[in-house]
């Protein structure tokens, strides 16, 4: 079975870009989660949503522009939070509204884009080219180098970025980077997977993870693979019976986090019962 | 026969509808009279039918489109503003065949439904859309010229005093209707393929007027998540029939067609448009229905390899 | 030199004046025990001094530095916060979270015995692979002054680090503590609430009230009646204060 799906290249091809994708959403997606900024990676698509619709409206090439906004609004939120102490999830209600204002305030007034927004904005996985493939891996080396060389400083501003500033770290200018890097990767990885992939794998895996997981860089690689293994599982299943491949990939985390927090329940009974015992 | 029948039953929706217009009015249709100098108002619901009732009408009237330009049209909804516009037209035509599932929630002062009186079956074996019957009326030039005195009809009978002048529009544009499909039977005749790979189930009725097989990738309507192992029947289809041509839409995502090409030997992408609408600088250059058709058999003629 | 130098330190919220022109320093060995009611300016003070609050006037030296030109003087303290919530997901263990205190990059092969030493000053050493966020709140204020001193640091800064700990842990963190200044020769700046526990083991007051209402040995404070009086005092002003405004 995984063989016949290896035979054609663009499952290949999806196979691919989805471990990539996994990767990369799973990495930054632990930062995020733990920062209570799950709903980062709607946040962007929606205002990818108005910065394509702003792309299309000035005739420059929507992706520029949706990234750019979606960039804009990253450091938005990072500059309202830190500036302002709104809870984070308000900031990115505001933005992601607003984003998806933009954009169909656009539509509205140029009565309507030649190319379909959202097919602009979304892919899927079964529809990467070649070159989308190399563009992803590359971007996955780029952010996965990164997080590598400052691992230690986004764990430490994760934990406590009061502790973090007096020991000495520009924790404004890590808060900068870091949510440009996890704009960059939401905004190209939904382009080439598609929206529910990026913002499931942001998510499921690493709440899965932090059930199983003892230690940061431990929860990581379990997060890093259950993803993995949700998108090749998922691959193969919607091959094998003809299924959406995005929603077999995610019902198939999403039953790794159940499994898990069986798991976890189970090992909660044990210990209560060699307690009482 | 056919438009004979195509008239009468055009005559009995559009009573019906006129005397529910003075029912809503309070006052007589027939003095809902259009005067010799203001111009009718005529809403088509999307691109070809916008294109025949600006020929037919001519400067007599106003002419839009529903659906504006560069938008698919399957999906489409209309907005609060759009049904009031559609209201207080003075004529709203519409495709039918179910292509407008929309229309029936709208009251048109004159509702003309275009494919009206026209004998429509299933025509597509493949589709699963409402009753089987593939809408895509307009890519067939004989079809489409029913199509075009159905408008005709609408117009004499609410400007009668300008019947000539609407009876001469269509009358030119039939017989552009009528060499355009000489020179699509004449060029296609010679080739030495006769299937094709289109985007989606769109061209069912050409390809039986033209005596060619049409193979959709997606199903009847251009949306929807597309399945792998729909990919690699399309993949197989294509390799089993030497066709290395896929053809995409101008309204859709071209990745789907790219990655089907990318797996053939020699594969390329060409559009092949259902003309269900165009994009605002085609509307600009003046780009028709007819230069629409005329691109779509040049691209059909590579991917056919016809050498005439 | 002086460990630490505050210099007519100022500072306002807007319009109301939080600080009034403190001064005061802390020599290496000192103790200095920080009281003052609440909403004294304790912790403003603290923000300062940590570089938290860039706009005070003044000056605020650390080892002769001023710390708004030389940040790089903060790798030389260590700070202790008020016990905060952590995410009891967070799922770094007790050894990741003492590493984030080493300052050097290089993990060379001391790197793990710094935190295992660490970690042994503060007597946690059997709980290295336990999440932080699955121990007590006096457990997690030892995860953190372990990860202070992971990094030898010559001054300390703790901000209130006892309070909202039980007394039975507090008395160990304070055990913790004099070991941490009398045998590793640790200079501390410690704010608390616990005036018995200042007067155990702070070598020096300073009793702060917007401005400096006191600055001396402990014993003068401690032994100086009409001081304990106006403190009290002060602290029953501040309180009821608090009180209206609840």
């Amino acid at each position: 079975m995984v063989l016949e799906v290896l035979e054609f290249g663009f499952m290949q091809r999806a196979l691919m870009a989805g471990i990539a994708v996994a990767i990369t959403s799973s990495v930054i997606g632990l930062f995020l989660v733990l920062r209570r900024n799950s709903l980062f990676g709607d946040a962007m698509s929606h205002i990818a949503f108005g910065g394509i619709a702003i792309g299309l409206m000035a005739n420059i090439y929507p992706l520029w522009t949706g990234l750019g906004l979606s960039i804009l609004g990253a450091l938005g939120i990072t500059k309202l939070r830190q500036s302002t102490k709104i809870p984070a999830d308000a900031t990115v209600a505001i933005l992601l509204s607003s984003g998806l204002a933009i954009g169909i305030m656009l539509v509205s007034v140029s009565g309507g884009f030649t190319l379909d927004l959202f097919s602009f904005l979304f892919g899927s996985i079964l529809l990467v080219s070649v070159n989308d493939t190399l563009a992803i891996l590359a971007l996955t080396g780029i952010i996965l180098t990164i997080v590598i060389l400052l691992y230690k400083k986004l764990v430490y501003i994760t934990f406590d970025e009061e502790q973090a500033q007096v020991s000495g770290l520009d924790i404004s200018r890590l808060n900068y980077l870091f949510v440009v890097l996890a704009s960059v990767a939401a905004v190209v990885s939904m382009r080439l997977v598609g929206i529910l992939l990026v913002s499931a794998l942001i998510v499921i895996p690493n709440v899965t993870a932090l059930l199983l997981g003892r230690g940061f860089k431990k929860t990581m690689l379990i997060s890093v693979s259950v993803s993995i293994f949700s998108v090749v599982a998922g691959t193969i299943v919607s091959y094998a019976f003809n299924l959406a491949p995005a929603g077999s990939i995610v019902l198939i985390s999403a039953a790794t986090f159940v499994t898990a927090l069986a798991i976890r329940f189970s090992r909660q009974k044990e210990k209560e019962a060699e307690i009482k015992a | 026969m056919k438009q004979s029948r195509a008239a009468l039953l055009a005559i009995a929706i559009v009573i019906p509808l006129a005397m529910a217009a003075t029912a809503y009015t309070g006052k007589p249709a027939s003095q809902d009279n259009i005067s010799a100098d203001k111009k009718i108002r005529i809403i088509a619901s999307f691109y070809p039918l916008y294109d025949f009732a600006s020929h037919v009408a001519g400067d007599r009237a106003e002419v839009s489109s529903m659906i504006p330009a560069g938008i698919e049209p399957h999906d489409w909804e209309p907005t609060a503003g759009d049904v009031l516009k559609a209201g207080s037209a003075d004529m709203l035509v519409i495709n039918g065949a179910g292509f407008e599932r929309w229309a029936e929630n709208i009251s048109a002062r004159r509702l003309v439904v275009a494919t009206d009186g026209l004998q429509l079956d299933g025509g597509n074996e493949e589709s699963g859309h409402d009753e089987g019957i593939d809408p895509h009326v307009w890519l067939d030039p004989v079809l489409a010229k029913h199509e075009v005195e159905s408008i005709r009809v609408a117009l004499v009978e609410i400007d009668p005093i300008n019947a000539g002048y609407y009876n001469d529009n269509a009358a030119r544009f039939t017989a552009e209707l009528d060499l355009l499909d000489k020179q699509i039977s004449g060029e296609l005749s010679d080739c030495q393929k006769s299937d094709f790979i289109a985007f989606h189930d769109a061209f069912s009725r050409f390809a039986q007027r033209y005596g060619l097989t049409q193979h959709g990738i997606q199903g009847i309507s251009p949306e929807g998540e597309i399945l792998p192992q729909r990919i690699e029947q399309v993949i197989g289809l294509a390799n089993d029939l030497h066709i290395d041509t896929i053809y995409s839409e101008e309204l859709v995502d071209s990745r789907l067609a790219e990655v089907i090409a990318n797996e053939i030997p020699g594969g390329r992408v060409l559009v092949l448009s259902p003309i269900e609408g165009i994009d605002s600088e085609e509307q600009a250059k003046g780009i028709g229905y007819i230069d629409k058709m005329q691109q779509n058999l040049a691209n059909l003629k590579e991917g056919l390899k016809c050498t005439s | 030199m002086h460990v630490l130098e505050i210099d007519g330190v100022s500072f306002s919220y807007g319009s109301t004046l939080a600080l009034d022109s403190i001064s005061f320093s802390v020599d290496k060995g000192d103790l200095l025990g920080i009281i003052g009611p609440n909403g004294a300016g304790k912790t403003t003070l603290f923000s300062c001094m940590l570089g938290l609050l860039g706009g005070y006037r003044g000056s605020i030296r650390i080892f002769g530095e001023d710390i708004k030109k030389n940040r790089k003087v903060f790798q030389k303290i260590g700070y202790i916060p008020q016990k905060k919530n952590i995410d009891r997901n967070f799922p770094a263990t007790i050894e990741e979270i003492v590493s984030l205190g080493i300052t050097s990059s290089r993990k060379d092969k001391s790197y793990k015995e710094r935190i295992l030493s660490a970690l042994e000053t503060v007597g946690l050493s059997s709980l290295q692979d336990r999440r932080i966020g699955e121990l007590s709140g006096g457990q997690q204020q030892r995860v953190l002054i372990a990860k202070a001193i992971v990094n030898d640091p010559e001054l300390l800064i703790l901000d209130e680090p006892a309070t909202g700990i039980d007394l039975e842990t507090q008395n160990k963190f304070y055990a913790l503590l004099r070991k941490l200044n009398g045998e590793n020769k640790i200079t501390m700046i410690w704010s608390s609430h616990d005036l018995d526990a200042v007067n155990k083991l702070a070598t020096g007051v300073a009793c702060i009230n917007r401005s400096m209402f006191f600055h001396g040995q402990t014993h003068e404070f401690f032994e100086n009646p009409d001081l304990l009086k106006a403190y009290s005092e002060s602290s029953m002003q501040a309180h009821m204060h608090m009180h209206d405004h609840h």
